[in-house]
């Protein structure tokens, strides 16, 4: 039993693995980018490095800091940027300088975007450009240059104070950001030759200067050049991310995606909670009566309005009860988790308020999965009604009762032990329906928007928060299954 | 032929096959055939909608005018109908009504009906290729087809001729179509059922813009049925391959397709479609389907893998591989068909899933927003809390997935041996 349970948990981690690998890979494969809404405004961040330049077609501002903060710039596998080459750098220049004579607008948009997204790795082939290269060319590379030194201080969460520490950092990469744009490293457009060999000459000395920063030791070491090819990835940094249990922020509200999810479970578990052992009762109550009542006018009654309630999808059940009893009759409340001045009261009427509100919805989440397990208890309570064991048990004089509660029911109860592992699944998806509909702001209602909004880390981590409760649930149930039938055998 | 008493009857070795006796035990069952009937009506809604309801007049002419057949005329309009389940459903409905003639002239040319059946089986064969290629024809722009001209609201028009002399127009029984949208958008506007407006008797009531909520039902049908039959049919034929690999190959290959299956089973089901649907941007019916279909198939080939495994080691499989016969043929030839009883039973049920599925989408404001679903409708309802909006597609939706059900519990009685009557 240990050894099976050991296996069975084993068998977990690469299908958690192969969860966390295929959602993601739909996120990569899905086109269409996300989009900076919330992004967080830019804080800090000030000036358009590079934007000066005329004529350019690539993503705004806001764009590009929260690419840069999601890490959604770097390259997918492989980061083949480690060592840049010139003459490439040069072509993709050159594509976005001769525009639209020569090159289609889909090659000229890659062009700017892929500089856009180099980063630190363009500036060492960019300094040797400089050097080489003169007129427009060079003014190009120059911006280029300033907008790949450019860094990005790190966004904060919103509506959270910096710290000490954390506003100096922000003070010394505001400083090194306002030098790129200064005098010293710049020159107007149609400087002379010698204006702009100087300051050719401070980007040296700049580099100099910069070099051994802990930005650019990559240049130096042949191993952490191999790290970051394989690091520097969306792919590595995903993977880092989560064996450190680490789902990223959410792109939206840039808080912690474990402590949103962790937020909202405690909607969608009084939901779900409740109604689960709600239902099961009830479906096993209702399963031993049909079956033991078999064909009498109780069991056809019990199992044409369980048939009808099964048939009936949960979105219009919430929507037919929220219009009739809570809008129409105005029995319960149509919306919302609790009252909008529920803080006022004190802990006892707050529990109240909330109870208050809680039973249109639990109503939706029960009747679905009593309709369905109530079935299937009826089915297999049927079929062991038919058995010998329970003939026997009958002829050697037991009664009624003690044959369904003593001899059957542990028997014809076995199939619903299955079910437990789906329920939490089936319960998950439910929730997305009813808690919009309700305005309960629970764990799908954060689904749904987190996939509407496109914020990826939140929808990564919901998937692989709902995908580990699933795993558990479908643990738990083939162990209890063991633990009940001993006929079973995992050896 | 007589039959000559002094020679015993030759004794009927044919025996019954277990489609014929599912069959009869089918028909036993009085709520599933109830609901196949029901069904069926909903195919010949969902196909004859246009006769039903049409914004078009079916006859026209304007005074001074000659006659006109709109109706027929933009019946292949892309620009009238826009998508391409409307276009489908169009040809689908010629061609039903053509069939129909076909069979009226094979009963006055034949006269036995024993070769009647063959000779219609025959046609049949051909004839639904014929309309196949036409369907994919259609897919493609046909220009000779697509005459259009502006759009025209013949209701407005048939309002200022109404009375005057050689006008005529004639409407279908219910003279709204899906899409139209009443000129009087403020007065019109969520009319409870019964509501007369200035175009005409609304029995349903109207929706939001003006259009008649009737017609949108009606219509409704359409991509209720297309997205229930056709997401099944994906994922049952990924099903049956994956399952029928899994199960009859083992090995690495099956703990790979376990695996595939554990991984797809532990996201939920309706998170993984939105994740599809929202991510890939596209919100046409087709890719709900699709997405359906890749969430979807791992129940199927759980099923037939479970068979397979079962019917790997029985004799007839030996027999068939000692005769030399390949995997692929043993598979799909031998194995397959004993598997796919319980494959159709939950295929029933799968296609009232799928509809709820749709629906759901289509609640939560994920669905195709061109075409009129009842979850759409539903979801104006809520917002809106409108009681015929919310009424009207809720019982549709309700009596389409129960009728589906019974179908589908009559089918799983009816091949269970030991439920037999």
């Amino acid at each position: 039993m240990f050894s099976y349970i050991i296996k069975r948990v084993l068998i977990m981690i690469p299908t958690f693995f192969g969860v966390s690998m295929a959602i993601w890979l739909v996120m990569v494969m899905a086109p269409g980018r996300p989009t900076s809404r919330g992004g967080g405004g830019g804080q800090g961040a000030g000036a358009d490095p590079g934007g000066k330049m005329e004529g350019r077609e690539g993503r705004n501002v806001s764009e590009r800091i929260f690419r840069d903060q999601f890490g959604l710039n770097r390259p997918l596998f492989w980061n083949n940027w480690v060592g840049l080459e010139k003459a490439e750098m040069q072509a993709l220049i050159r594509t976005v300088l001769e525009g639209k004579q020569k090159h289609s607008i889909s090659d000229i948009g890659e062009a700017t975007e892929a500089l856009e997204d180099f980063d630190r790795y363009a500036v060492p082939p960019l300094l040797e450009l400089l050097e080489e290269t003169s007129g427009a060319e060079q003014d190009a590379v120059l911006g280029w240059l300033r907008a790949s030194a450019f860094q990005y201080p790190p966004l904060l969460q919103q509506g959270k104070q910096r710290s000490e520490d954390e506003l100096a950092r922000d003070r010394k990469i505001n400083l090194e950001n306002k030098r790129l744009d200064s005098a010293e490293l710049n020159w107007q457009p149609g400087a002379s030759e010698a204006e702009r060999n100087t300051i050719v000459a401070s980007w040296k000395a700049w580099w100099s200067e910069k070099k051994g920063s802990e930005r650019w030791t990559y240049l130096d070491s042949a191993t952490e050049r191999l790290g970051l090819r394989i690091g520097d990835t969306q792919f590595g940094k995903y993977w880092k991310n989560l064996l450190s249990f680490d789902f990223g922020k959410s792109f939206k509200s840039n808080e912690p995606v474990t402590s949103i999810i962790l937020s909202k479970m405690k909607y969608s578990l009084s939901l779900a909670v409740p109604s689960f052992l709600i239902a099961w009762i009830l479906a096993v109550l209702l399963g031993v009566m049909g079956a033991a009542n078999h064909n009498k006018p109780i069991d056809q009654g019990s199992a044409v309005f369980l048939f009808m309630l099964y048939s009936i999808p949960s979105f219009l059940m919430g929507t037919v009860l929220q219009k009739w009893l809570a809008v129409d009759m105005g029995w319960f409340p149509s919306l919302r988790w609790e009252s909008v001045d529920a803080h006022k009261l004190n802990t006892w009427e707050q529990l109240k308020d909330v109870l208050y509100h809680l039973w249109l919805p639990l109503l939706c989440y029960t009747y679905g999965s009593l309709a369905f397990i109530s079935r299937q208890a009826r089915s297999g309570m049927l079929e062991v009604m038919q058995s010998d064991f329970v003939r026997t048990a009958y002829a050697k004089g037991c009664s009624r009762q003690r044959v369904i509660w003593r001899h059957a029911v542990r028997n014809g109860m076995m199939p619903l032990i299955t079910l437990l592992g789906t329920a939490l699944p089936v319960l998950l998806a439910g929730s997305v329906v009813i808690e919009s509909i309700f305005g309960i702001p629970g764990f799908g209602k954060a689904m749904l928007d987190a996939i509407l909004n496109k914020d990826y880390n939140l929808v990564m981590g919901v998937a692989l928060f709902s995908s580990v409760l699933t795993l558990i649930g479908l643990l738990i149930a083939d162990i209890l299954y063991a633990m009940v039938d001993p006929r079973v055998s995992y050896s | 032929m007589t039959a000559d008493p002094s020679v015993p009857a030759e004794p009927d070795h044919k025996g019954e096959s277990q489609w014929s006796i599912a069959l009869r035990q089918f028909r036993k069952r009085s709520t599933a055939v109830w609901g196949l009937r029901g069904v069926r009506a909903l195919f010949y809604i969902a196909v004859f909608a246009p006769v039903l309801c049409s914004g078009l007049p079916l006859l026209w002419r304007a005074p001074g005018g000659s006659l006109e057949l709109p109706w027929l005329a933009k019946m292949f309009d892309r620009l009238y109908w826009s998508n391409g389940v409307d276009r489908f459903f169009n040809l689908l409905m010629f061609a039903v009504v053509i069939w129909w003639i076909i069979r009226l002239v094979l009963r006055l040319i034949e006269s036995d009906p024993k070769a009647r059946e063959a000779r219609s089986g025959q046609v049949l064969r051909w004839y639904v290729l014929f309309v196949a290629v036409l369907a994919v024809a259609q897919g493609f722009k046909m220009p000779g087809l697509y005459t259009s001209k502006q759009y025209i609201d013949y209701h407005e028009l048939h309002e200022t001729y109404d009375g005057q002399d050689g006008h005529t127009a004639l409407f279908t029984l219910v003279p709204f179509g899906h899409r139209e949208q009443s000129p009087r958008g403020t007065v019109d506007r969520f009319q409870g059922p019964g509501y007369t407006s200035s175009r005409g008797y609304h029995l349903l009531g109207t929706s939001e813009t003006g259009q008649d909520v009737l017609a949108k039902l009606l219509y409704g049908t359409r991509i209720s049925l297309t997205v229930g039959l056709l997401a099944v049919a994906i994922y049952v034929t990924i099903g049956l391959i994956m399952g029928g690999i899994a199960g009859f190959a083992g090995g690495w290959t099956d703990l790979l397709i376990m695996r595939l299956i554990e991984i797809i089973l532990s996201v939920p089901g309706l998170f993984l479609i939105l994740t599809i649907i929202a991510l890939f941007n596209d919100r046409s019916i087709f890719m709900i389907m699709i997405a359906i279909g890749i969430v979807g198939w791992t129940g199927i080939a759980r099923l037939v893998r479970g068979e397979f495994i079962r019917e790997r080691g029985k004799d007839y499989v030996a027999a068939a591989r000692s005769l030399g016969l390949s995997n692929t043929r043993i598979l799909f030839r031998h194995v397959m068909p004993n598997a796919v009883a319980p494959v159709i039973v939950s295929a029933t049920f799968g296609v009232a899933a799928a509809i709820i599925t749709e629906s759901t989408l289509s609640f939560l404001g994920l669905g195709d927003p061109t075409v009129p679903s009842w979850g759409q409708m539903l979801n104006t309802g809520r917002t809106f809390q409108e009681w015929h909006m919310i009424a009207v597609p809720g019982i549709a939706i309700f009596l389409t997935v129960t009728m589906l059900n019974l179908v589908g519990d009559g089918l799983r009685d009816a091949m269970d041996p030991k439920l037999r009557k």
